[in-house]
């Protein structure tokens, strides 16, 4: 004799494979993805604030945008852009390492400080445990860039590793809209140690 | 004593399937690839096929590659660059073409030396210790060794080779290969872009002008 299974088993195994289906839907989708697992971590602040990541400290005191710059060093590079100088003040915080990632990001593009100063500019520097470097540095943007809606929302970015994954990334929103575009910016001599 | 089973009257299906259990592997697969390759000569698989022409492209006339706009627009020879510390070996020569590099990527590029970038490269020069990559990339405005183009910021820049005396001479036609390359992508265990398949996409000529000490000397 056979003991058939009863319909509300049925019923309830039914459901319960549609349960099961629904949570692994959900977490399916909203695990993170293996590039948001190794995404920077981003720490925000705001232009004159100390912001801390984890082997990094900056301050952003001022953003500037000129036709030309010349620079401590007697370095003037002519461009066919526009130079945002942003003076900052950077240092490492558990172990000395290079100023490995400036970057300006403007919509989703992305813009690399200047090295073509050279000494003049802090970019590339290596940083000391709490021995700031202090100076500019220098970007590099297209002239309509400066003007477009992007740029009210663009982004200053540092790390201490150019390959920024899972690491802190320093985050300091700037509206370049704002800035009025100088002819010439004259720019200090990069100090080390100096606050 | 077992009987002999009786002679049975088989269908030709029977008889097809015998045979095909019957016929080696080896056979099947080989018969198999023969056809394959066969029924692909016959639509032209095998043919030669024409390698598309490499477009020559005039000084002056940008080709866009895949992360760099490269208009190369003339080739000389020079002494030195002692402000940049750029001073071949006794014996030796620069190699100077100057471009414009425009970055039409969304990130900085870097084009500094290794030849990892979209770049030019001279035919039938005698490359000094045999090096093809430029050794400096030079900032034509300012004269700083540059090693990032940024993007949409176009740089008119001196690729700079060092090259055997006397292997090219003012006057001589120089041709330049205009190098590009894809891009794969990213990869399971590998960060970043990855770059294949370089490959020529036009070349240029020039009448290398020996410049002697250099434009002031």
């Amino acid at each position: 004799m056979t003991r058939t299974t009863p319909l509300w088993r049925h019923v309830v195994n039914g459901a319960g494979l549609v349960v099961i289906l629904v949570i692994a839907g959900v977490v399916a989708h909203t695990a993170p993805s293996e590039e948001q697992q190794q995404a920077a971590i981003p720490v925000r602040g705001q232009i004159g604030e100390t912001i801390t990541g984890r082997n990094i400290r900056a301050t952003v005191d001022g953003v500037r945008v000129a036709e030309s710059v010349e620079a401590s060093n007697g370095w003037a590079g002519p461009t066919s852009g526009v130079w945002v100088v942003v003076d900052a003040s950077v240092e490492a915080r558990v172990a000395e390492a290079p100023l490995g990632y400036a970057r300006l990001k403007v919509g989703d593009v992305t813009y690399s400080a200047s090295t073509r100063p050279g000494q003049a500019t802090i970019a590339a520097t290596s940083l000391s445990v709490g021995i700031p470097w202090t100076g500019p540095l220098m970007f590099e943007l297209p002239s309509a860039l400066v003007a477009s809606d992007a740029a009210r929302h663009a982004e200053l970015q540092f790390a201490v590793d150019d390959d920024t994954r899972a690491d802190s990334m320093l985050v300091i929103p700037v509206d370049l809209n704002s800035i009025d575009i100088d002819e010439v910016i004259e720019t200090e001599r990069p100090v080390w140690g100096a606050r | 004593m077992t009987p002999t089973p009786p002679l049975e009257l088989r269908s030709w299906r029977q008889r097809a399937r015998t045979l095909y259990d019957r016929l080696p592997t080896k056979w099947l697969i080989t018969g198999v690839s023969a056809a394959l390759l066969g029924l692909s000569a016959v639509l032209g698989g095998l043919n030669d096929v024409t390698a598309a022409p490499i477009p020559e492209l005039r000084a002056g006339e940008p080709y866009a590659a895949l992360q760099l706009t490269l208009t190369p627009q003339a080739a000389s020879l020079i002494d030195a660059f002692p402000e940049q510390g750029v001073v071949p070996d006794e014996g030796n020569r620069l190699l100077v073409v100057v471009a414009t590099v425009t970055n039409t990527s969304t990130d900085p590029v870097t084009i500094a030396t290794s030849g990892d970038a979209d770049s030019l490269l001279p035919v039938g020069v005698d490359f000094a210790d045999g090096f093809t990559a430029p050794s400096s990339v030079i900032v034509f405005d300012d004269g700083t060794l540059v090693s990032t183009v940024q993007p949409d910021v176009p740089v008119k820049v001196a690729y700079v080779w060092e090259i055997v005396a006397g292997s090219l001479a003012d006057g001589d036609e120089l041709r330049v290969d205009v190098l590009d390359r894809e891009n794969e992508g990213e990869a399971a265990v590998y960060f970043g872009d990855r770059f294949s398949d370089f490959h020529v996409a036009g070349h240029v000529a020039f009448t290398v002008e020996d410049l002697g000490a250099g434009v002031n000397g």
